[in-house]
């Protein structure tokens, strides 16, 4: 672009928030629209007299009204690009590795919760604290903190501190 | 008299003071940390407060919401940045007093006079619930319920979304949440796809934890860099003298004045409030210059007004039925979970539970008091707790107290959907709250214009539909249609919610200070005065 030629107007510019902004606006209207199918369809039992409510009307209007709003959505980021995102933050470099990260270790975590108590003879040891003082470790380590104690005390006092609170005072079956 | 007696003797009860001194220390430290949110950390304690009496949970609950009020100043004049959204004001002249070496004045000032607006709040709590609560169980039928659920989810959409399509396609999205599960009228089954654990909806609890408070943790992650900010640790004297005391006098009338009212309506919660007050101040005060610059007047408007909206959502909330805010919405939450379903019903069954709510607010709100004015260089020790442990506390917290509430690891799975689903709505500016309100009462709309449209038929419109339910639903229009207007006759780039425009108006005013200050200290200056960038800004939050 030479600096006679006049700058393109925002709005016209393909950025990436543009492309995130239609993709989500897609996703959305593609959300709507199979609301609205799954909406009318949903099998009633016994179907409400004309100007009456049955399980079917409620949903039906709230997709007929979704698709309506989310319609325009996908039209003005197409012609006008998104709005400025002088409010969000930048994501960092690493980011999205940390939010990835977080979501495969809850997801490990709770696999491994799920397993069962492990019986020893004469002992049954309970995996919930196993499991949170790995997962606490996990992620402190996959957050870049490296000290040894914290990796070894913060881990146990936290699991120990679930495990009271929740096993012992609440009564909760972890 | 009886209902007075019963109301207080339930709190004398040992395991309720408990409770509310855990609650207090909760809510202190949720406060103090910045990226802790009040509705996130409800939210989560609603799991520990199911098995509890109702007097019980509301007084671990209340008493996060109170206290969570005066922690969360804190960071806001120490690092500016606050440590919910309701202290959002307080960064305009807390942090700049701070600068000047005022610290401890400006946070002794902020709990006095948050300690003056909620307790200015529990008497508007006391004097108007049960008169409102009258009026709506006498004038409030079908037609009149449906119209004001659609009269607060549109205030919320109105206020809470700098784009009004996104806004309404929040409220939509919530709305349609709230039709999965068995249908109540005929059980036909909605959405459930065969799966057992949607047949009595979505956990409501697990969807608010993920959309405020797994979505808050992973945009932190996303978005965190190394900070070089230090919190200010020059405290400066304490104790306000006669002369400051009486110069905050009229920026707390107008501050108290404007938060009352702010909190009575549905969804507007302490951080527009605070920005109105701290603005209202400004225009009425003799120094209007000075605010922005470390200003006492406006850090008193500001908080006076952020924290003088508690009982008027707590009016809302209790006598309506309608959320005064997101932490509010997940009180109902947990209060249908007890069996006590708030609305205008709630005083008739349950008179003596208005004294147990005023006598809880006003316990918490003086040991906050206390512990506030204790020197706070405790609190100020917990800005130096490293990150990592903060984010992977939570995470544990969130998924354990998820667990609990269904004692179901698809409950957590569902939590960490919304979690994602939060972070995305996040990063393309979709306001959470108008989501959350539309899935509480989303059912609670169906059901009501259902039985409205039954009884259309038989009987004339006018009489149906009363004047109270036409004006509540020209009021959801004009809430949504006066600031689209607005919108559309902005420049795009000028484009925000209520509170971002405040914001705006504020960082002009501050701005001049700010450039004059920039060379003179020797902090790095994070400059975000409005906490724009702060932990869930965009969250109607308390």
């Amino acid at each position: 672009m030479t600096d006679a030629a006049p700058a393109p107007a925002p709005a016209r510019r393909w950025t990436r928030d543009t492309a995130m902004e239609l993709v989500v606006s897609l996703a959305l209207l593609a959300l709507a629209i199979a609301y609205l199918v799954l909406s009318s369809q949903i099998e009633l039992r016994r179907e409400a007299a004309p100007g009456q409510m049955d399980a079917r009307a409620w949903p039906v209007f709230l997709g007929v009204a979704a698709v309506v709003t989310a319609g325009p959505l996908v039209l003005r980021t197409m012609l006008r690009g998104a709005d400025p995102r002088d409010e969000i933050e930048t994501a960092q470099p690493g980011g999205l590795l940390r939010v990835g990260g977080t979501m495969a270790i809850a997801l490990a975590y709770l696999a491994l919760w799920a397993v069962n108590d492990l019986v020893l003879p004469g002992i049954k040891i309970p995996v919930f604290p196993i499991a949170t003082a790995l997962a606490v470790a996990a992620l402190l380590l996959l957050y870049g903190h490296r000290g040894w104690k914290g990796l070894v005390i913060y881990p146990i006092a936290l699991a120990a501190l679930n495990w009271v609170l929740f096993a012992m005072l609440l009564r909760i079956p972890l | 008299m009886n209902a007075f007696v019963d109301g207080i003797s339930a709190l004398l009860e040992i395991n309720v003071i408990i409770a509310l001194v855990v609650g207090m220390v909760l809510g202190m430290l949720v406060g103090a940390f910045p990226g802790l949110t009040a509705t996130m950390v409800v939210a989560l304690a609603a799991g520990f407060t199911m098995t509890m009496e109702p007097v019980q949970g509301l007084a671990v609950l209340l008493s996060i919401y109170v206290a969570a009020n005066f922690g969360d100043r804190v960071p806001s004049i120490l690092v500016n940045t606050p440590g919910t959204p309701a202290s959002i004001a307080t960064t305009l002249d807390g942090y700049p007093m701070a600068k000047q070496g005022k610290a401890g004045l400006a946070l002794t000032v902020s709990a006095l006079v948050s300690a003056v607006g909620i307790l200015a709040s529990i008497i508007l709590f006391c004097a108007a619930a049960v008169p409102i609560a009258s009026f709506a169980r006498s004038s409030f039928k079908s037609p009149e319920l449906f119209a004001l659920v659609v009269f607060g989810i549109a205030v919320m959409i109105g206020i809470s979304s700098k784009s009004m399509i996104k806004g309404i396609l929040g409220g939509l999205i919530g709305l349609m949440l709230g039709t999965v599960g068995a249908y109540s009228a005929t059980a036909d089954q909605r959405f459930t796809f065969g799966v057992l654990e949607l047949q009595e909806g979505l956990n409501f609890i697990a969807v608010i934890i993920g959309l405020f408070g797994i979505a808050e943790l992973f945009d932190q992650l996303l978005t965190h860099t190394k900070s070089s900010v230090r919190p200010i640790s020059s405290l400066g004297r304490w104790w306000p003298n006669r002369s400051e005391l009486r110069q905050t006098g009229r920026a707390v009338a107008v501050g108290g004045g404007v938060g009352l009212g702010v909190g009575l309506i549905p969804a507007a919660g302490g951080d527009i409030a605070g920005l109105i007050g701290w603005e209202r101040a400004r225009r009425v005060s003799k120094t209007p210059e000075r605010f922005g610059k470390g200003s006492l007047e406006g850090l008193a408007a500001a908080d006076t007004a952020s924290s003088a909206t508690l009982g008027g959502s707590l009016t809302t909330t209790m006598a309506l039925g309608v959320p005064g805010d997101s932490v509010m919405a997940v009180m109902i939450g947990s209060m249908i979970i007890w069996g006590i379903a708030p609305g205008p019903s709630l005083f008739t069954n349950h008179p003596d539970l208005v004294v147990s709510i005023a006598g809880i607010m006003l316990l918490a709100t003086l040991l906050s008091l206390g512990l506030s004015l204790v020197r706070m260089k405790g609190m100020v020790r917990l800005l130096d707790v490293p990150q990592p442990y903060l984010w992977s506390g939570i995470l544990i917290f969130c998924i354990v107290g998820t667990y609990a509430t269904t004692n179901s690891l698809s409950t957590v799975l569902t939590m960490l959907v919304f979690g994602v689903v939060g972070l995305v709505f996040k990063r393309i500016e979709m306001p959470a709250g108008p989501v959350v309100l539309g899935l509480l009462l989303g059912p609670l709309a169906e059901e009501n214009l259902a039985r409205t449209l039954a009884i259309l038929p038989t009987r004339p419109f006018l009489e149906v539909v009363s004047p109270i339910a036409l004006v509540l639903l020209a009021l959801a229009v004009l809430s949504v249609v006066v600031p689209a207007i607005r919108s559309a006759m902005r420049s795009r780039r000028d484009r925000g919610s209520l509170a971002e425009r405040l914001r705006e108006e504020a960082e002009a005013e501050a701005a001049e200070y700010q450039t004059d200050q920039a060379g003179q200290t020797d902090q790095t200056d994070h400059t975000d005065p409005a906490g724009a960038s702060a932990p869930g800004a965009d969250t109607r939050r308390s």
